[in-house]
């Protein structure tokens, strides 16, 4: 029997980025490899859900669990992995607080389904037909998942050890957590993991803004030539960088792009969109009242814009559907 | 009562999915689906979305090909906009695809799909993976191979910040200029690349074209479907992975139609079945037969194959004459073999690292102007671009301040859901018979049939289970063993 | 006017932008009548003695004045003015001077917890007195860009406290965990709707006005803050998590602020959170509103606060 600590990687509705950052790992993945059993990972390799299933429980060391919960095959999966497991972590902005997916929350599902499979202008003839959790078929049925009526995180749906944030987690971080597993550092239950302290800013090599700078015209990232140097709040445009956990090491805003605070709200901060606005809404250029209305016009679609990759984990969310 | 085996989850590829094989009383197949269990959508959640945001919240459609959505909502975007990029930023943009491709590419081949070709189909479960391959072509294989990954995320990093999920593509070009410097890495990276494209072509050559058993089975006509194939084509009608029109033609290889992206919907409908999420699209014009071959079904399919075929060649030499010697070897346009895909891919990558040397060697990508400002009012817009895995169709409607009304994508490998569908069948036919147990070696013949379409993403390195002890064994190019090592 | 070659404290007081025109003060006393720290919080707060204090060379005297430091520029006293003293800018003046002579500020100011400060910059361009700037300075052993705050400027009005989005700046009292354990509604009449009322400290002018206030039975709570430039939209959002029917905030009139830009700042947060409600959940956006209430508006509250519980009324009718 082997005395390697058994590793598992799984998918929900997710994009697969997740499983791309393992990869980038390079080299790094065989040094870890040749000192763990990967025991399931559909992406990479043959295990079957029939494997799991035949483990005891808790046989599974740790679980990285990556994908929000959309459906009831994603609850189920998410659940007998949760018992086989010893360790479950969250990982990836879909597990952690939904992800863009959760998006769709802002919408019902019925909406959604009228979209895909009755609006949508190529469909055919058959516009209307609606995907069935049975369909009798002559030689037999086939059953496919029901979706549920949002996207949950994956601590919506089962208990969750740690979280570790990011779209996707980099790979860097992936390596400092896997060192840090073999080494038999864990962490206090229920802490994040793969960040850093404080948020994307005490990283950010750009000049920061000046006392009495304010927006007095919001800039969407095509309407300016985006300067490489300045922080983005100064040049009018949003950036959520002040209200993201740090981690990442910033390659958007290196690659002159402003942050989307994809790790998620830094500690301290109950709801990441709530807080952005309190952040933003105080550097407007108050000046002149009257032209205040005008001015917030230019910030378009603040849910999309302030819950990018957490709606699933928002306050907002959670009064929507209590 | 028939029986359902279902293999669940499919592996070795992205996304989910399942195939259920029904089995008469007899043991012989009935039917066999290829099930999508999922549904994100995309095209509802957009809306309200503003449109310059596209393509950081289209690229999570797809991690492993995020760069194709990036830049394809970014080109849509700017039909929105009716933006016009300045030739810089275009020319940075195709640099960070074409990268991409020859990443995504060159994952599938040593990775995913290739395995089973290089150690065999019929090959034991754990050695169907990289290090299978490294164990029969050798360590420095595996070596050249994940370099060739790695040297194709940097140069996307040094575009676009990082591999998954780029920055680079806005609305009007790309966020920043390239630098000297940057040039000069990008450049040292792909002439590498070019190296590694040429000597895996030959390994191709070598592994499998000379392997009388594998040529039988890529020419099988169990693997093989007579459909329509599309792909981009610039106005030679050379394959085009960035922009062009969309061509079409019949399984016996003539130009069946020609269109814009404004026109696709005059071309393009889909197909909604009870027993799955996705759906499937076909060609307007012929229509929808059901899942069958042949110049009167609308099925098609748009992959590395299907866009040889549709073109009349490769804008660049040393591609071009790859794409001759598949003809030839294959017996003429079109090439209907499912499996031909693999080497279709090797030819597509070699072109995409031609394209970036010679798109890096023109110091007209170092000019500053990289972005241009949108002035009209934004309404609606299509935009079309190569993903690896197929044709991509990115459609917007916004009001005048541009956020989203309404969305339509028509993603890459949904495409090809039909013949997919098909193509699973038909292996399933082949080889499920009466008395014959469906083992595991015929339950993946059968994901073979899918692994071709789909070259998703895998594994650089690739770690083994079990305690499988490992040996490695370092050939010379007379494959003479010079060093064997041994973890036991 | 002094035809002397000496500088006298007037003359100082005059070469500080903002100082000019003190000369004109001819003691009426009406920005005295104007003043809210006066009439609320300090009777010893006097800038017509101030001024006097300034052309009488009472140096001493002037820096040790309250009014030195508690002015907060809210210019209320401005219009009033007959001869068009920018008080605020003399006041300022003196400060400055005041400063240079190595005096202290008696307010107890926000402070910045470097551990916690990621040097963002978003206080330094927030504060309206332009109290917070980033500096260097070694935090744990290792050099750190943060915040550090200039007590001389700083006004307390808490508008740093709600724009950091780490918490990293702050003072008793008002601090995040400080406002949020207040908010909670207990109450045995659970057929009223419960309202929770944030509310700044300077936008109610009279005590009749914060009588009513006072006088609602235990459905409503009222939360006190410097300024509505406090609010935090995540408090409005815990609000009604934890079962509080509605949200008001109320802030002064926009050219009214105690603050100076505080009033503005709050309304801009809670458009947007309304927005967001828009988006996500419109039936829920009527229950957090702004409202401003100018320096003439007596008994004004009341009927917010009334038409505020009818609309939660019959909101949860349907």
């Amino acid at each position: 029997m082997s005395q390697r600590p058994k590793l598992a990687f799984y998918w929900a509705a997710s994009c697969g980025g997740c499983e791309i950052t393992i990869v980038e790992l390079g080299m790094r993945l065989v040094e870890v490899s040749e000192k763990v059993d990967i025991v399931f990972w559909p992406c990479a390799m043959d295990f079957k859900y029939d494997d799991v299933r035949a483990m005891q429980d808790k046989e599974i060391d740790v679980c990285f669990f990556n994908g929000g919960i959309r459906n009831d095959e994603n609850e189920h999966i998410a659940a007998l992995l949760r018992r086989k497991s010893k360790i479950l972590v969250a990982f990836g902005a879909c597990a952690h607080m939904g992800g863009i997916p959760s998006l769709a929350n802002q919408y019902d599902k019925e909406s959604m389904l009228y979209r895909v499979f009755d609006e949508i202008p190529s469909n055919d003839d058959s516009r209307g037909t609606r995907p069935q959790p049975t369909t009798h078929m002559k030689e037999g049925d086939i059953e496919i998942p029901i979706l549920y009526d949002r996207v949950k995180t994956l601590a919506q749906t089962v208990e969750v050890d740690y979280s570790m944030p990011g779209c996707p987690p980099v790979a860097d971080q992936v390596w400092n957590v896997f060192q840090a597993l073999l080494a038999g550092n864990i962490p206090g239950k229920g802490s994040k993991i793969g960040v850093d302290p404080k948020s994307n800013c005490d990283a950010c090599a750009r000049q920061k803004g000046k006392s009495s700078q304010r927006i007095s015209e919001f800039k969407r990232p095509h309407e300016v030539q985006l300067d490489q140097e300045t922080c983005f709040l100064t040049q009018g445009v949003v950036c959520y960088g002040a209200a993201t956990q740090a981690g990442c090491g910033l390659p958007c805003v290196k690659a002159n792009f402003p942050c989307r605070g994809c790790y998620g709200p830094p500690d301290g901060v109950t709801d990441q969109g709530a807080k952005l606005i309190s952040e933003i809404g105080a550097l407007i250029d108050t000046s002149k009242p009257e032209e205040l209305n005008k001015i917030m016009e230019g910030f378009v679609d603040p849910v999309g814009t302030a819950y990018r990759f957490g709606l699933a984990d928002s306050i907002l969310n959670e009064l929507k559907y209590k | 009562m028939n029986q359902k085996i279902s293999i669940d989850p499919i592996t070795r590829l992205e996304g989910h999915g399942r195939i259920d094989l029904f089995l008469n009383e007899e043991g012989s197949l009935e039917n066999a689906y290829m099930i999508i269990p999922e549904l994100r959508g995309f095209e509802k959640f957009c809306e309200g979305r503003p449109v310059e945001e596209m393509p950081q919240i289209t690229q999570r459609i797809c991690g492993v090909c995020p760069t194709a959505h990036h830049i394809a909502a970014a080109k849509a975007g700017d039909a929105v906009y009716k933006v016009e990029v300045p030739l810089a930023g275009r020319m940075i943009r195709e640099v960070l695809n074409d990268a991409f491709f020859v990443g995504d590419h060159g994952t599938h081949f040593f990775v995913l799909g290739g395995p089973d070709f290089i150690v065999g189909p019929g090959a034991p479960k754990a050695q169907r993976n990289v290090l299978g391959v490294v164990q029969k072509v050798g360590r420095e294989v595996g070596g050249r191979a994940i370099q060739l990954l790695q040297d194709n995320h940097e140069i996307c990093s040094i575009i676009g910040g990082r591999f998954i999920h780029p920055v680079a593509a806005i609305v009007g070009g790309v966020t920043k200029p390239m630098t000297v410097e940057d040039q000069q890495k990008i450049l040292n990276l792909a002439r590498r690349s070019l190296e590694t494209a040429k000597f895996t072509l030959d390994l191709f050559d070598s592994l499998v074209l000379k392997n009388k058993e594998y040529v039988d089975l890529i020419l099988s006509d169990m693997y093989a479907h007579q459909t329509y194939y599309m792909g981009l084509v610039d106005e030679n009608n050379k394959v085009n992975f960035y922009d062009g029109k969309v061509r079409v033609v019949t399984p016996s290889g003539k130009e069946f139609v020609k269109y814009s992206p404004e026109e696709y919907l005059d071309n393009i409908a889909e197909h909604i079945e009870p027993w799955t999420y996705l759906k499937f699209p076909y060609l307007k014009k012929v229509g929808w037969k059901g899942f069958i071959d042949g110049e009167g079904s609308g099925v098609y399919r748009a992959s590395p194959l299907a866009r040889l075929n549709a073109s009349d060649g490769m804008a660049t030499p040393l591609a071009q004459a790859e794409y001759e010697k598949f003809y030839a070897t294959l017996g003429g346009k079109p090439v209907h073999a499912t499996l031909a895909t693999h080497w279709a891919r090797l030819i597509e990558l070699l072109f995409a690292v031609e394209q970036i040397i010679q798109l890096t060697t023109d110091d007209r990508i170092l000019d500053p102007n990289v972005h241009a400002i949108p002035t009209e009012i934004p309404s609606e817009g299509v935009a079309i671009i190569e993903a690896p895995r197929g044709t991509l169709t990115h459609h917007y409607q916004t009001d005048e301040r541009g956020l989203l009304k309404k969305v339509n994508l028509i993603v890459g490998t949904t495409n090809n859901y039909a013949a997919i569908d098909m193509s699973i069948h038909k292996a399933a036919q082949g080889l499920i018979h009466k008395g014959r147990a469906v083992s595991d070696e015929i339950m993946n013949k059968i994901e073979m049939a899918f692994r071709a379409y789909d070259p998703c993403f895998g594994c650089a390195t690739h770690a083994l289970p079990g305690d499988s002890p490992m040996i490695v064994r370092i050939y010379d190019h007379d494959r003479q063993m010079v060093q064997e090592l041994r973890r036991d | 006017m002094s035809h002397s070659t000496t500088v006298t404290f007037a003359d100082k007081v005059r070469a500080i932008p903002g100082g000019e025109h003190l000369e004109m003060c001819y003691s009426c006393g009406t920005c005295v009548s104007k003043c809210m720290i006066q009439q609320k919080v300090e009777p010893d707060y006097n800038p017509r003695r101030l001024i006097r204090r300034v052309l009488l060379d009472q140096v001493e005297d002037a820096f040790t004045d309250p009014t030195t430091w508690m002015c907060s520029a809210c210019d209320l006293c401005f219009p009033a003015c007959p001869q068009k003293i920018h008080i605020s800018g003399v006041i300022g003046a003196v400060k400055q001077l005041a400063v240079a002579e190595g005096y202290k500020s008696p307010l107890e100011t926000v402070k910045v917890d470097d551990k916690l400060c990621s040097g963002c910059g978003v206080c330094v361009m927030v504060c309206p007195y332009e109290a917070p700037h980033l500096v260097e300075k070694k935090v744990n052993g290792q050099m750190d860009r943060v915040s550090l705050v200039d007590k001389n400027r700083c006004m307390r009005c808490g508008t740093c406290v709600a724009a950091c989005p780490l918490g990293a700046i702050s003072r008793k009292g008002v601090a995040n965990p400080d406002i949020v354990k207040q908010i909670k509604i207990k109450t045995d009449r659970t057929t009223s709707p419960k309202l929770l009322i944030f509310i700044c400290d300077w936008s109610l002018r009279v005590d009749d006005d914060l009588r009513i206030l006072e006088s609602y039975p235990s459905n409503i709570r009222v939360i006190h803050i410097p300024c509505s430039g406090r609010i935090d939209p995540q408090m409005a959002m815990l609000a009604l998590r934890s079962g509080i029917d509605g949200v008001l905030v109320c802030g002064c009139a926009p050219g009214e602020c105690h603050f100076k830009r505080g009033t503005n700042v709050g309304s801009c947060k809670i458009s947007l959170l309304g927005q967001m409600f828009d988006q996500m959940d419109p039936e829920r956006g009527g229950r957090v509103r702004f409202i401003q209430i100018g320096t003439q508006d007596r008994g004004r509250i009341r009927n917010e606060i009334d038409g505020m519980l009818e609309s939660l009324e019959l909101m949860k009718a349907r």
